[in-house]
């Protein structure tokens, strides 16, 4: 049975989803008017059962990071101190997280703890702080005051509203430097790449070599300066017929091929991903 | 001896580093002529009538906001000051701070108001999933509006917008990768029969080609692009022409850097031959 | 049919065509019709060719390099007392060559518990951190050594791109493996592990139907199963006939896909060739009729 459940979901889900794909979706404006399908109510059912499934997975990812990573603090690995800044931090940041998703409904105490106040001045001068609950198109709802009391307030009284800066603050400060810092490692791995495998060793290599050359040239203005404006034709020459028709080509193959494995996965042939 | 084909890969990282530094302290800007991509992206948009409502998705992250950034603000100002009604979605959940500084710091510029003349909905997870949902019902996918948290019954723009992609006449995603534009190809374009353009990194540029001009109306492939957009914008929008200028002057330094991957690779290839007639002899 | 009153058979089917607005009802949109009778067609090619293959008929495929040298690097590890590194690209189950990377990853494992050399499988997701610890276990199990399958060995990184990369260039840097497989889902990050990989002096195999990622690895990886070979690997792996016999389905539908283009790009050129010299636009001629209901047909 411990095969059999999940493969028999997998067909079924598989074979409503295939189903829906093709079934019509609505069309108001159509003469006549085209009305959705009910299997569009089962594919948006399923989606939304496949995004629950996804969010629920993380607390899978979490236990084991937990799990491996203070092991590792507990026998003080080499690395222990960097095993430790990053449950902390990630400890921190969900529980910040979470915190401003429940604005809402927090007590007063762990609110303020945890959510830095918005400031919210008045066009009278005055300001006070505050946490936002909604806003409409006429009035937003703050929790204000030593109780943290919903009011609402006209948004023609309001004159301007400070967010916190908490989080912002880590995104601007570290998540946006370190992730352009990884990014932009590929320029420096391109060039020592391109230096190592770029050699004409055959016919093929050569060509390849050739093309590899004639497309940086023709993507960058000074190409065109160094060759009479030969480079950008050219490139564009290349793209537009070679490049796009064998990458049509892999396209068209890789998609059988996925198709190909979809079927098989679908129909419950290919197994050997499932455990026996 | 040693072959040059054996250089220590960090002389070559440092010879990169110093190119993109030295030319971009020099600081030289350069107009450059346009693709017909970049033409079609940029027509696409201009042939949509005033009001109509646009989704712009942002898939992408400060990773990529480098090769991105110009493309995507380029667009908020054209869609805008076209008198285009803009739905703002992220399906990358590092994306929305990005998203709300530049529509609160282009908006006013053109005396728009939240709500009527663009709302930003935010992130939602499932990736392709998420985009099929947005397709389907749009208004099944977000319970509130990202900015305000307000129930999306009371934003005015959403009114005109019902589900199967009903209302919406152009899709444009500025797509750093995964789940990115080829997702909304498949997902939203090909279903719902919405024309698609899009902005996307150098890396993901040549993979559109195959799509061009059908499934996708027109692209912007990566700094280059941006550029060239960013110059037919810049025509009759004053505010883009300090990005135009700062984009012009990165095409500087991409023009030596690829100089620079040539010349080592031509470098390498005489060292491999005259390292083979050695060997031979 | 009507193909009275001078009309030509092509008008006449496409009149007939028409004229019958295909009510399919709740199931089918008319516009996918044609996907779907294609589908059904690739699925009846794949039916017939796996039931041949059942009965027996040989079918070849060719040598996959990447995979003959799968053995090697393994063995390559082992000699050097290092472990293996199994990357499964970054995408999430839900993604076929996830889920074909898991059936690989299986493979793997089983040969690495059968040299006795650990493997390391860093996941980006959580849920393929589940699939991904039931392939190694089993892999093991095929090789008859469950007590090789290591549960710390499966490690999850993070869910964000670059922090994920940045954690296997960890692993690279700090564990040393001898061989790095990197088979699945790849975007930006695929030539930063290559390269650091390279850096550590790892044999690199690398597999992705990702086309725009596939220069990456082949300028960094020793070896790069590409494209469509990447989806025959459990094919080429077991020799199970039912999944031999899909591979030449796809080949044949690639055969018929390619004659289609074919007669689609003759009849375009000669309708062409046709609209230059026809002086009457009243009557586009034989051929652009033709080229009209191929494009009706199959656009």
């Amino acid at each position: 049975m411990k095969r059999e459940i999940p493969i028999f979901l997998t067909v079924l889900c598989g074979l409503l989803i295939t189903i829906s794909f093709f079934a019509p979706t609505s069309n108001p404006t159509a003469i006549p008017p085209v009305p959705a399908s009910p299997w569009q109510a089962v594919n948006a059912e399923l989606l939304e059962w496949a995004k629950i499934l996804f969010a629920v997975a993380f607390i899978l990812g979490i236990a084991n990071l937990f799990r491996i990573n203070l092991k590792q603090i507990a026998t003080r690995h080499e690395d222990w101190a960097y095993k430790a800044v990053l449950l902390v931090s990630m400890t921190a940041f969900l529980v910040i997280g979470l915190a401003e998703i429940h604005v809402k409904d927090l007590p007063p105490s762990v609110l303020r703890l945890l959510v830095p106040a918005r400031t919210i001045t008045f066009v009278d001068g005055s300001s006070v702080e505050g946490y936002l609950v909604e806003r409409t198109q006429v009035t937003a709802t703050y929790r204000t005051g030593a109780g943290l009391e919903p009011r609402a307030f006209l948004l023609t009284e309001i004159a301007n509203d400070t967010e916190p800066t908490f989080k912002l603050w880590i995104y601007n400060k570290f998540f946006v430097p370190l992730q352009s810092t990884m990014f932009s490692l590929l320029a420096f791995y391109v060039a020592s790449a391109a230096f190592r495998a770029f050699r004409a060793r055959s016919i093929e290599a050569t060509l390849l070599l050739v093309a590899g050359c004639i497309v940086m040239l023709g993507q960058v203005p000074i190409g065109d300066e160094l060759t009479g404006g030969y480079a950008s034709r050219a490139q564009a020459f290349l793209m537009t017929y070679v490049t796009k028709a064998g990458l049509r080509a892999i396209i068209i193959g890789a998609t059988l091929g996925g198709l190909a494995t979809g079927l098989r996965i679908v129909l419950g042939i290919e197994r050997s991903y499932l455990s026996e | 001896m040693a072959s040059p084909l054996d250089i220590d890969r960090r002389w070559i990282f440092l010879a990169m580093g110093l190119v993109v530094v030295v030319m971009y302290a020099l600081g030289e800007t350069e107009t450059i002529p346009v693709s017909e991509y970049v033409q079609s992206y940029f027509d696409e948009i201009e042939s949509l009538p005033e009001g109509s409502i646009v989704m712009l998705s942002a898939d992408f992250d400060p990773a990529s906001a480098a090769e991105i950034e110009p493309m995507y603000i380029a667009t908020i100002h054209h869609l805008l000051r076209h008198n285009l009604r803009v739905i703002n979605v992220a399906t990358w959940p590092a994306a929305p701070p990005f998203t709300q500084k530049y529509f609160s710091e282009i908006a006013p510029q053109y005396g728009k108001v939240y709500g009527v003349d663009w709302v930003e909905l935010g992130y939602t997870p499932g990736d392709d999933v998420a985009m099929g949902l947005i397709g389907q019902s749009l208004k099944s996918t977000y319970s509130t509006d990202d900015r305000n948290h307000s129930p999306l019954r009371d934003i005015p723009l959403l009114a005109d917008v019902s589900d199967s992609f009903r209302g919406i006449s152009l899709l444009v995603s500025a797509s750093a990768g995964y789940p990115g534009i080829l997702e909304w190809i498949a997902q939203v374009g090909g279903r719902y029969q919405v024309p698609v353009i899009c902005g996307t990194t150098a890396v993901q540029t040549t993979a559109l080609f195959a799509y061009y001009p059908n499934q996708l109306k027109g692209f912007l492939g990566a700094f280059t692009g941006a550029t060239q957009y960013l110059q037919l914008v810049g025509e009759a929008t004053e505010a883009v022409h300090e990005e135009r200028d700062e984009d012009q002057r990165r095409m500087l330094v991409q023009s030596w850097s690829h100089l620079l991957i040539i010349g080592l690779i031509a470098f390498g290839n005489v060292a491999y031959f005259l390292g083979r007639r050695r060997a031979t002899r | 049919m009507d193909v009275s009153s001078g009309a030509t058979w092509v008008e006449a089917i496409t009149r007939w065509l028409n004229e019958r607005a295909l009510d399919l009802g709740p199931w089918v949109a008319t516009n996918k019709l044609p996907t779907l009778v294609a589908i059904l067609a690739f699925g009846a090619i794949m039916f017939f060719q796996q039931r041949r293959a059942r009965r027996g008929e040989k079918i070849e495929i060719r040598r996959i390099n990447g995979l003959d040298a799968l053995d090697e690097a393994i063995g390559r590890a082992t000699e050097m007392g290092r472990p293996v590194l199994y990357v499964p690209g970054t995408d999430e189950i839900k993604e076929i060559q996830t889920i074909y990377s898991m059936m690989i990853l299986r493979h793997v494992a089983r040969k690495a518990a059968e040299f006795g050399t650990p493997i390391i499988v860093p996941v980006k997701n959580s849920v393929v951190l589940a699939f991904a610890e039931e392939a190694v276990k089993q892999g093991c199990a095929d090789a008859g050594r469950p007590d090789a399958f290591i549960p710390d060995n499966v490690r999850y990184l993070s869910d964000e791109q670059f922090a994920y990369c940045a954690g296997i260039a960890g692993i690279m840097n700090r564990e040393k493996p001898a061989a790095n497989v990197m088979m699945g889902m790849f975007f930006a990050e695929s030539l930063i592990l290559a390269e650091t990989g390279y850096g550590t002096g790892a044999i690199q195999l690398a597999g992705t139907a990702r086309y725009e990622q596939l220069p990456f690895f082949v300028a960094a990886c020793d070896y790069t199963i590409m494209g469509e070979e990447y989806f025959a690997v459990t094919a080429y792996l077991t020799r199970e006939p039912g999944l031999v016999g899909t591979i030449r389905a796809s080949d044949i539908t690639k055969v018929l896909a390619a004659a289609l283009f074919i007669v689609g790009v003759w009849l375009a050129t000669v309708a062409a060739m046709d609209a230059a010299t026809i002086s009457d636009s009243s009557h586009p001629g034989t051929a652009a009729e033709l080229f009209a209901l191929y494009q009706r047909l199959f656009g």
